[in-house]
């Protein structure tokens, strides 16, 4: 079946798409493992070359799957697409169905690219997309694998990496993570926009989570300094309590590196048919803010309307808006040369 | 009588052009496309060669219809690739759509050779015609006939290069990857490689596998299996302890082929959403921190 026959295309791997296949498959821990391993490695090498042919830019190397435990532990074939996002490209074999889910969906996830294969390796066949809300739930739940009939067409993805905020001529967004010498991901820049208005129908796209289970994922982190406060004993007195608050997890990385972050929203209805949206940047490793963290509210034309910054001792910075059901704004977070940036649709 | 008559003849036509149209529309065999003006050209085409035939006593079957159709639509949807290839910036969304509906369309045309080298051969001639399909002009009357003639053309004659050793107007040090900084000679020097199988892949991996002397995957599950500083026992919703991450771990990653959420709640006696919510809040983030640890070790 080719479900999508009005827009597949063939992608020719050749010898050093193989060769780099083979070579990541040898580091598995067994031969299934490592099958699955070459198939991938093949899936992105097919997806880059597209992505090439239509001259859109890529990073394989600074991919997560470029990681050797990464790739190695979860079921992943990430590409990142710099300013755009990522990725996933799900490699299937011929009369497959069904294509299964990455491991793990990233904050900055486009979709997923199937590439289909035959006995003959010397091509993949790249089928269509599924964009990433269709994998992972607004309840939730992310789908462990999704049917080819699902698929869209690939003109469709290429229409998409058009409709995403950060491709008209937002900064460069280069935060890198660096450690033990290797130049390592950018997995910041965030295409997605968020809908707060969902989140009245307790409907939370994936990466927001309640407080209580970042904290959660806070408290295991070895980098955490063991002789401070639990932040789940102090969170209630500092966070809003109210029922649409989530919070997701960021990463700013300078030289080796790597602050985490929990920029929190909370949404509150008001009677005029406006939101009053407040928005919080607090620590998750340390009990403080790094000094000179930077808070910036932007319009939707990337016009900064309000900005904030840590001090030595802070332990949240925050800034409160209020717009209409529709209006648009992105909350930019800096901190020496690392950035992240979050869409918003009030 | 003829004022009475030919109206008649005239609704009769009409009736049945537009009988024809609708399963002409529904025929598979006719050029289908995703592109967004090609509803506009399949409409427009149709109507003018429907009106051509108007009057015409003979008329042919569904199948030479839909063939002689087919070669107006290619001309017409490539004539508007090319305009829009030649005015859109290329950066443009209207230029990347353009090209990937013409590298869709054009594929399935082009010549296939069963020649060792066709590989290599057609590999050139992408890179080549990305570069200089400018060149192409599309004014005639016969858009995709001289477009695949000319891509085709230089097909054959990067075959014939490779089968003779030669090259010709390409530098063999042309870099065709700069990433990797491979050259046309490196993929030349290639020629007799051939893909492996599906299934003659398993040798191959289980080859390497056994040439390896340090897997980073084995050490992984190695270490999930052992968890030496007990991180991963320790990681578990508050009333559930066995639900912790050593275990979903071996269950959603080392055990081939991998347990599904509902079957591992099964075996725990718990809900699927405890187990689902617990694995991406808190399993997975430990999980990769381990993974990224060892993946660093490795290089």
């Amino acid at each position: 079946m080719t479900p999508h026959p009005d827009s597949a295309i063939t992608i020719l791997l050749d010898s050093q798409a193989h060769d780099l296949a083979l070579k990541f498959a040898a580091e598995q821990a067994t031969p299934q493992r490592g099958k699955q391993v070459y198939l991938n490695t093949l899936a992105i090498c097919a997806v880059n070359q597209w992505l090439k042919l239509l001259q859109i830019e890529t990073a394989p190397m600074q991919s997560h799957f470029w990681n050797a435990g990464l790739r190695a532990l979860l079921d992943i074939a990430d590409l990142l697409l710099p300013k755009l996002g990522r990725l996933e490209c799900r490699p299937i074999r011929l009369g497959q169905t069904t294509f299964a889910t990455p491991t793990e969906l990233q904050p900055d996830l486009i979709g997923c690219v199937v590439v289909q294969f035959e006995q003959d390796l010397s091509y993949g066949q790249l089928l269509g997309f599924v964009p990433t809300e269709q994998i992972g739930l607004p309840t939730g739940e992310v789908l462990e694998e999704v049917a080819l009939s699902e698929l869209q067409p690939l003109s469709r993805l290429i229409a998409r990496l058009y409709e995403s905020p950060s491709i008209a001529a937002q900064p460069a967004i280069t935060t890198s993570r660096v450690s033990g010498g290797t130049n390592y991901f950018n997995d910041l820049s965030s295409t997605s926009v968020t809908h707060l208005s969902q989140w009245l129908q307790d409907t939370f796209s994936v990466g927001w989570r309640s407080l209580e289970s970042l904290m959660w994922e806070a408290e295991l982190s070895p980098a955490r300094e063991p002789d401070k406060k639990s932040l789940r004993h102090t969170e209630k007195a500092k966070f809003p309590t109210e029922p649409y608050v989530r919070g997701k997890r960021l990463e700013l990385g300078n030289s080796g590196e790597t602050e985490e972050i929990a920029l929190v929203v909370n949404l509150t209805p008001q009677a005029n048919e406006e939101n009053e949206v407040l928005i919080l940047v607090h620590p998750l490793q340390s009990q403080y803010l790094p000094a000179g963290l930077v808070m910036a509210l932007l319009d939707e034309m990337g016009v900064v309307i309000a900005e904030v910054k840590s001090s030595v001792k802070d332990n949240l910075i925050k800034r409160t808006l209020r717009g209409k059901p529709g209006e648009r704004f992105s909350v930019k977070v800096t901190l020496e040369a690392a950035i992240a940036l979050e869409h918003f649709t009030i | 009588m003829n004022e009475i008559t030919q109206p008649i003849n005239i609704q009769d036509q009409q009736q049945a052009m537009n009988a024809l149209l609708v399963e002409l529309k529904r025929s598979p065999d006719l050029l289908q496309s995703t592109y967004p003006a090609y509803s506009t050209i399949l409409e427009e085409t149709l109507e003018h060669y429907l009106k051509q035939m108007t009057g015409v006593s003979a008329s042919p079957s569904m199948e030479s219809l839909v063939t002689q159709l087919n070669d107006r639509l290619y001309d017409e949807l490539f004539c508007r690739l090319f305009e829009v290839l030649r005015q859109a910036p290329e950066n443009s969304l209207e230029w990347k759509l353009a090209m990937h509906e013409l590298l869709h369309q054009l594929q399935p045309l082009v010549k296939r050779h069963s020649h060792p080298d066709y590989q290599e051969a057609l590999h050139r001639t992408w890179d080549w015609f990305i570069s200089r399909y400018r060149e192409f002009n599309p004014c005639s009357d016969a858009v995709k006939q001289s477009l695949v003639k000319w891509v085709n053309g230089y097909l054959y004659w990067r075959t014939r290069d490779l089968r003779s050793g030669q090259t010709v107007s390409i530098s063999l040090d042309e870099p065709i990857d700069r990433e990797a900084g491979a050259t046309r000679l490196d993929r030349i020097s290639d020629t007799a490689w051939q893909a492996p199988t599906l299934d003659g892949i398993d040798q191959l991996i289980a080859q390497q596998q056994a040439q390896a002397t340090k897997r980073v995957g084995e050490q992984l599950a190695q270490y999930i299996n052992e968890d030496p500083t007990g991180e991963l026992k320790r990681c578990h919703p508050r009333k559930y302890p066995a639900c912790h991450a050593q275990y979903l771990a071996q269950m959603r990653l080392l055990e081939e082929p991998a347990l599904k959420f509902e079957a591992i709640a099964a075996t725990l006696n718990l809900t699927k959403a405890i187990v689902h919510n617990h694995w991406y809040d808190r399993c997975l983030p430990l999980l990769r921190k381990i993974a990224i640890r060892f993946g660093y070790q490795s290089e």
